[in-house]
């Protein structure tokens, strides 16, 4: 059904290292932010991936292909998993650095640029080959989908601190 | 016109699902959205492009009328059942109302083989009410696993 790779290369080892580092970071941090709200936020980075990577790359549209071949690989869903831990990073900062007013602006600019580096490195290891599609795309993906990363965050913040029965207990997950 | 009336059979079901009073706390209803998406395209893509079981129309009217359908309708249906199954007490009541939408969402599908958006190829009717079945219990299951999370943060729900 979802096929396995028939030569594990370069792509699969960039996707299985990166991802095992990632996710060794997210382990060390200490914990700013309630368990809920960092599912959330790994799940909604993954799930937009999935979805603009299902909706521009699929046969009839077909801008780009990703990993090996243009079906639904098992690695492609590895590969998912790696935008989870991205997107906690941006929040994770985001809450870190007091980030507000227009400097929110110049963050996400930061970010759609690494956004954009990491992923002209992933061309290079052959994790997206382009057919129609630029770089200079994905900028404004990142900058839109950032966007609405933050503005979630901030959604799933203030139902947090407001629906919490013991306000005790915000004041322990929101280290200051 | 299949694509005027089904925008509008969209349009209309979105905005009676955001003025409708949720069962579910928002989390949760943000959760079970989202990995419904996920696990949703990922079959989709699996029956479609891998297995090709499913073919879909070339017609762009129709493409983009089975993208609407895969993207929102499909996926909103199964948080609305989601929803109401969540604030039922018992188990027959769960099941009944799990029952309903499971018709209802092969319903929806029936209508895009009849316009001919889906031309099924060795696929299925109880094929595809397995799959919604099983996708049903799978977000469920999810759902009582993040719902412990949030009782163990206090959450009100």
């Amino acid at each position: 059904m979802m096929p396995f790779p028939e030569v594990f290369d370069q792509n699969e080892w960039f996707v299985l290292i990166v991802l095992f580092l990632s996710l060794v970071i997210v382990y060390l941090l200490p914990k700013r932010m309630p368990l809920s709200i960092t599912v959330l936020i790994m799940i909604y980075s993954f799930t937009v991936a999935r979805l603009s990577d299902h909706l521009l790359s699929s046969p009839k549209i077909d801008l780009y292909n990703i990993m090996d071949t243009e079906k639904y690989e098992f690695f492609d869903l590895i590969l998912y998993l790696l935008y989870a831990p991205f997107g906690y990073f941006f929040v994770y900062i985001y809450e870190k650095i007091r980030v507000r007013g227009y400097w929110t602006v110049v963050y996400i600019l930061l970010w759609s640029s690494f956004g954009s580096l990491f992923e002209w490195v992933s061309v290079y290891f052959n994790i997206f080959t382009y057919k129609e599609w630029e770089l200079k795309y994905s900028f404004t993906v990142y900058v839109f989908t950032q966007t609405l990363t933050l503005l979630l965050f901030n959604y799933l913040r203030k139902q947090h601190q407001c629906n919490t029965e013991n306000a005790d207990i915000n004041k322990q997950v929101y280290k200051k | 016109l299949k694509l005027v009336i089904f925008l509008n059979i969209t349009l209309f079901f979105l905005i009676s699902f955001f003025i409708k009073r949720k069962q579910l706390h928002p989390f949760e209803n943000i959760f079970l959205l989202l990995i419904l998406e996920f696990i949703f395209t990922g079959y989709i893509g699996v029956i479609h492009i891998n297995l090709k079981v499913w073919e879909i129309s070339e017609r762009e009217d129709l493409y983009i009328l089975f993208r609407i359908n895969e993207v929102i309708l499909t996926p909103l249906l199964y948080l609305w059942c989601l929803n109401i199954i969540g604030s039922k007490r018992k188990i027959l009541e769960k099941v009944k109302v799990s029952l309903v939408y499971i018709s209802l969402i092969y319903s929806l599908e029936f209508l895009l083989v009849k316009w001919k958006v889906i031309i099924y190829k060795e696929w299925s009717i109880w094929q595809s009410l397995l799959v919604i079945s099983t996708l049903m219990l799978v977000s469920y299951i999810l759902l009582v696993f993040f719902r412990k999370l949030l009782r163990k943060e206090s959450l009100r729900i």
